[in-house]
Formats: C-alpha cells, structure tokens, sequence
C-alpha cells in the first residue's frame, strides 16, 4: 500500500514537471506529411526550411545530452558559437566522458595538479601525451619490458625470450638510486658480471634532448606510443613502459 | 492478462485519443508508472504532448517493440545483422522530418521517458553539428555570435588543441 502511494507520488510529480515546462507546439505546415504504406512522400523536405538553435527551444539538460553524443572536437567548436552554448558545452559532465573514453586503454597517466576541470584535465592529458621529457620518479615508477633489437646480433637475441620464446619478455626496474634490476631474476643478462647503472643526458652521438645512458652503451633516446606509454631505445635495445594502475585520484 | 494484448488509451494536450498495446505504451517509462498506478483501464492524460509528437513517439515504440519481438524469434546469427539494418533504415526513414519536429520529439521523448528514442534524436542532432566549424554552425542554425573580440580570441585560444 505505502509502496503504491509513493509510486502514485512520483507521477504526480512528473506529470507536473511536465506541465510546467512550456509545450512549444507544432505549426502544421511544419509537420511534415506522413504518408502512410508507401511511404513516398508529399514530404516537407528537411533542408527547404531553415534550421533554428535548439538551445533557445529544449531545455539545457537536453542540449548537454546532444553535446554529450559529439566528439571532444566538436564539442569544441560549439564552446565557440556563443555564450550560451559555451556554458554547456564545458559540463564537467560532458568532459568527464570524454577524459573516461580518453584514457581507457593508455598505459600511461600523468600526475597532474588537483582541482582542474574535467575540460581542463582534457587538455592537459592531451598535452601531456606528446611529452618526451621523463622525470626520474616517473622512469622508476614504470615497469619496463625489455628486448634486444634484431641488430643487436645473434649473440644477444640468443639470450632474450622475445626470440626465442621461452617465456615471457625480460622486465627491468629502474631504481631512484641509480640501479637498474631486471627479470627474470637468475637470467644470465642480470648475474653481477653485467650490473646496470643508469642516468639521465642531455646529448647522445652529438645530438642535444633528452636521454638516458645505461652504463657504456649508446643513450637511450625517449619517445611515447599511440597509447600513450614511453619507449626508450637506441640501436640495440628497446624498452617500453608497462601499463600502469590508472591512479585513483583521476 | 498473458496472450491477449491489453489496449491502453492515452490522450494528447489537444485532445486526441490514442489506443495501442500496453506493451508499446510501455516503452515509455513515464505512462509505465502511470498504468501500475492507475491501472490500465484508465485513460492516460499527456499534458504536455501534443497529438502529433504523441503520434511520432508511438510509431517508434511500436517498431522498436516489433524489432525487439523480431530479435527474439531469431534462429541463425546472421538475421541480428538484418534485422538491425531493416530497423536503422526504418529509423532513418522516421527521422526525415522538420528540425522543429524533431526538437519536439527530443522533449517529448524527454518528458515520456523513451530512453532509446531520445538517444537516437540526440544523435540526429548531433549529426548537424558534426565537423562544422563554429561559423558554420552559427549559419547553419541561425545563431547570433555574442562573444566580443576579446572573449571570442581568448575561448579560441583555450579551445587551440580542437583546432591544430
């Protein structure tokens, strides 16, 4: 019975929401004619009238449902149509989709300062994602899959499961205090004979940017995937960033 | 109440009776609430839609309950891929109409909670927006730029990335 009340509330409240928003009524010569079986049509044609701003007739939840359908870009654009499109157009809600479907499947997310809007979060990941430069904590936070390049020699791809499919890729962990680990731990790549050490540089071969030297060998030049990891390589070697836990705190 | 198909009658602001199947009637969430609180003998007042958005909205609910009737009787995986096709050309079909029409269907389909019905008029909206510029958008809909030079500089500047 209480159960049957309320339900018979929540109508009543809709039914009321719905009379007081103003019903905008057709005009017959803007509806076009149904024609029913055949469907061929003595039809008003969409283009043969001019179209008009759906934001000054449906209500504002509404237009953010339709922005909500549009790609980040066109969402963009209509920040720029006017002031009023704009104020809908950066609903958090709407970028908050957008910042979901944009970092599903990257491996890698910056940490980015608090408190910024969902659009401006965007942005910023955006950005990000085109950056070359990697700060040490970032390099350690990483896992790092690990092969030899096929120029490398036989020597070495003898060594390394990429080649000879024994097992999974070889992982490495670069430490804060300037080692670099690697797994599986008893591979003969690892024993003490080879110990890592690891560094940032600003040239490599006479080229000035961004590297990183493990011990004597060529710098490591830093680049990103399409999913948004990191990728260090030289001539011999490649290293790619692992897919990471996205932080909680995004 | 199982095998025979209960008629509901539902009736527009301007007055106009509609009698259809409970079950079409009931892809509307809004009028679904309103038979389990009425029941269904009871004839459903739509304050707010008019006779002929009601129409609209019902024709849709009526094929999408025969595609989803449809998608039961299947037997073999490749009918989905025809069935699906027969309902988006159909739907492509329904959506040949005035953009006023189409914003009252939008509202309507608001107001009477057809979810899959304001999903597909949203799109439809969004379709005409889709890989215009921001002028073009303005021509397209008649829209007046209110921004000064400066705002409108300083929203394009902050919108760069949309634009490279």
């Amino acid at each position: 019975m209480g159960q049957r009340t309320l339900r018979a509330q929540r109508s009543a409240r809709l039914l009321g929401r719905g009379l007081g928003r103003l019903s905008v009524c057709i005009s017959k010569r803007q509806l076009r004619v149904r024609k029913s079986a055949a469907g061929q049509a003595t039809r008003t044609k969409r283009a043969s009238r001019p179209a008009k701003d759906f934001a000054q007739i449906v209500p504002e939840a509404l237009v953010e449902d339709i922005f909500k359908k549009l790609s980040p870009k066109d969402t963009a654009a209509c920040g720029l149509v006017c002031k009023q499109w704009k104020a809908i157009s950066i609903s958090q809600a709407i970028w908050k989709e957008h910042c979901e479907e944009l970092w599903a499947n990257k491996v890698f997310l910056p940490s980015l300062e608090q408190n910024l809007s969902f659009q401006q979060l965007f942005k910023a990941l955006l950005a990000d994602s085109k950056r070359t430069e990697l700060g040490a904590q970032e390099l350690c936070s990483c896992q790092w899959t690990f092969r030899f390049k096929p120029q490398a020699g036989h020597y070495w791809t003898s060594f390394d499961p990429y080649y000879t499919k024994e097992g999974p890729m070889m992982q490495r962990q670069f430490k804060l205090d300037g080692s670099l680990t690697g797994s599986p731990a008893h591979h003969p790549l690892w024993s003490p004979h080879w110990e890592s050490r690891w560094r940032f540089t600003k040239t490599s071969m006479g080229k000035r940017g961004h590297f990183i030297k493990v011990n004597h060998w060529p710098a490591l030049s830093i680049s990103r995937t399409e999913d948004w990891g990191w990728r260090l390589e030289n001539c011999w070697v490649e290293y790619r960033s692992l897919k990471q836990k996205h932080p909680e705190a995004l | 109440m199982a095998g025979k198909a209960v008629e509901v009658k539902l009736y527009s602001c301007d007055g106009e009776d509609f009698r259809v199947p409970s079950t079409v009637a009931s892809r509307s969430e809004t009028v679904k609430n309103m038979l389990e609180d009425t029941g269904e003998e009871d004839a459903v007042p739509l304050p707010n839609v008019h006779g002929r958005t009601l129409s609209l909205v019902l024709d849709f609910c009526k094929r999408l309950v025969q595609y989803e009737k449809d998608l039961q009787d299947i037997t073999e995986d490749f009918q989905h891929g025809q069935l699906d096709d027969e309902f988006n050309a159909w739907k492509q079909d329904f959506l040949d109409i005035d953009q006023a029409v189409l914003y009252e269907l939008i509202m309507a389909a608001n107001f009477l909670n057809v979810a899959e019905l304001l999903d597909l008029c949203c799109k439809e909206v969004a379709r005409l927006i889709k890989g215009k510029s921001p002028e073009e958008i303005r021509a397209y809909f008649h829209i007046k730029n209110d921004f000064t030079p400066q705002e409108e500089e300083e929203v394009r500047r902050e919108n760069q990335w949309a634009f490279e």
